[in-house]
């Protein structure tokens, strides 16, 4: 099974954000993105769960697939969902509700789990990722690094095929950031598929397995781990290189 | 003075189940409107959008009185017709019912702005956040419209304080509320201080309703501190 984009097209405006995306990798990879701001690399994770609808293009994720010139139902839209989870950037937690309670809205909601069900589940992700003890507290009470566990914890609980994440480490020290890293290479193992943005190259290096390199909405250069030691392109070098 | 004070007062007070019955149930029928309407708002289906926008722009633009008036002497105008259901008829025409019906539609119209504002005002993560979770609108608004109430909490009691004042218009047409003994009273004794024992009560009634606003405020907003 693969995840695969054929000639994405995607516009802002006149602006256009992904220019003749595309891509073909098994399930199972550890996919990061590097580039600049402003490169396109956010829009084309958020193409990944649809949040982001391309004008054109073809996608297909599992066995599902889009060609985006037809226009696609809320329906299919929320199915895709279901096995693509995603963690914001800023997190995105919901403020007025506990930890456990941002946990199990979803699977409650959308995957008609009973709510002792999902609070089960919940406190064993909970405690995998060691923020067990803060269950019943609120999100704003928690530290940026904490938060992004909780997010991570959320996406978990509707046990995605695919995991996006949006600069998981854009607002948290260093330190935080390789227990971030480490919970990406654990979930890696878990087989979990993860596309991960992120302009860090450290952190890229820590968990990337294979590597996409973006400018001005468009793939510069894909590879695997070594291409960081062996850039094939002069752009990704001059990226690598400052 | 005091004696005569003490005897406004007995008298007033009479007029008290009038004016609490109908602040109460004004501002929760107003309450549960707004809430839908804010819901309705939200789907951007354009002709709900459009009605509601036009009955907010009605409700808000008109004086309260105005509008008393109109739904309490409006019915009479068919009459004809509305007597062939003469329990129907007294029950729509009974001024404490009318009083209510004028209120709650008026707040409504107050509430559903700030509701719906509040609403507006979440940011567009947390909304995203709702998307990628597989969630579709009904599901959403069942997160996110509690997060917008409680945030609206502090606007929103103002517009309770406003809606407890508002009642004591209902004497014109004429419910006997507070201000309807007050009137009667001075009618007879025409003397101010009947209405200086008037606004006390209200200001008192305001200051309690504010106080229990502030009690649920700190508790709903317990997550932000």
């Amino acid at each position: 099974m693969n995840i695969e984009l054929s000639h994405i097209n995607c516009f802002y405006g006149k602006h256009q954000a992904l220019n003749d995306v595309s891509l073909c990798y098994p399930l199972g990879e550890t996919i990061v993105l590097l580039g600049q701001s402003g490169a396109g690399k956010s829009s084309l994770l958020k193409v990944f769960n649809l949040l982001e609808i391309p004008s054109s293009g073809e996608m297909t994720i599992a066995d599902s697939h889009f060609d985006f010139s037809q226009k696609i139902s809320e329906s299919t839209i929320r199915s895709l969902r279901k096995n693509v989870g995603m963690v914001f950037q800023n997190y995105n937690l919901w403020p007025h509700l506990t930890v456990l309670e941002n946990l199990i809205e979803a699977p409650c909601q959308v995957l008609k789990l009973s709510k002792q069900e999902a609070s089960y589940k919940a406190m064993s992700i909970l405690a995998r990722l060691q923020i067990d003890e803060m269950a019943h507290r609120y999100p704003l009470h928690l530290s940026g690094g904490q938060q992004q566990r909780v997010a991570i914890a959320r996406a978990l609980m509707m046990e995605p095929k695919i995991l996006l994440f949006d600069e998981p480490t854009a607002a948290l020290d260093p330190a935080i950031t390789s227990q971030v890293a480490e919970i990406i290479n654990e979930l890696s193992r878990t087989g979990i598929t993860q596309i991960i943005v992120t302009h860090e190259v450290d952190f890229a290096r820590k968990v990337a397995s294979q590597v996409i390199y973006m400018e001005h909405g468009k793939i510069i250069e894909q590879g695997q781990l070594e291409c960081f030691a062996h850039p094939k392109t002069e752009e990704f070098k001059a990226y690598l290189s400052h | 003075m005091s004696d005569n004070f003490i005897f406004y007062l007995k008298i007033i007070l009479q007029g008290l189940p009038d004016t609490l019955s109908l602040s109460i149930f004004g501002i929760l029928s107003a309450g549960i409107l707004a809430i839908v309407f804010s819901c309705l708002l939200s789907l951007n289906s354009k002709l709900l959008t459009k009605t509601i926008r036009i009955y907010i722009i009605i409700f808000t633009g008109s004086p309260l009185l105005v509008q008393l008036f109109l739904i309490y002497y409006g019915p009479s105008q068919f009459g004809e017709f509305l007597s062939k259901y003469p329990a129907f008829y007294d029950f729509i025409s009974s001024p404490w019912f009318c009083a209510y019906i004028a209120l709650t539609l008026n707040s409504a119209a107050y509430t559903t702005q700030i509701f719906y504002g509040a609403l507006k005002s979440i940011p567009q993560g947390q909304w995203q956040a709702c998307s990628a979770l597989g969630m579709n609108k009904r599901q959403t608004l069942k997160i996110l419209m509690p997060y917008a109430l409680k945030r609206a909490l502090s606007t929103y009691s103002n517009e309770v304080v406003f809606v407890v004042k508002g009642t004591a218009l209902a004497s014109m047409i004429p419910v006997m509320d507070l201000m309807g003994y007050s009137n009667a009273l001075n009618g007879e004794y025409y003397d101010f201080s009947i209405f200086v024992v008037a606004g006390l009560i209200y200001l008192l009634i305001n200051g309690i309703l504010s106080t229990i606003m502030r009690i649920i405020e700190k508790t709903a907003l317990t997550f932000e501190n």
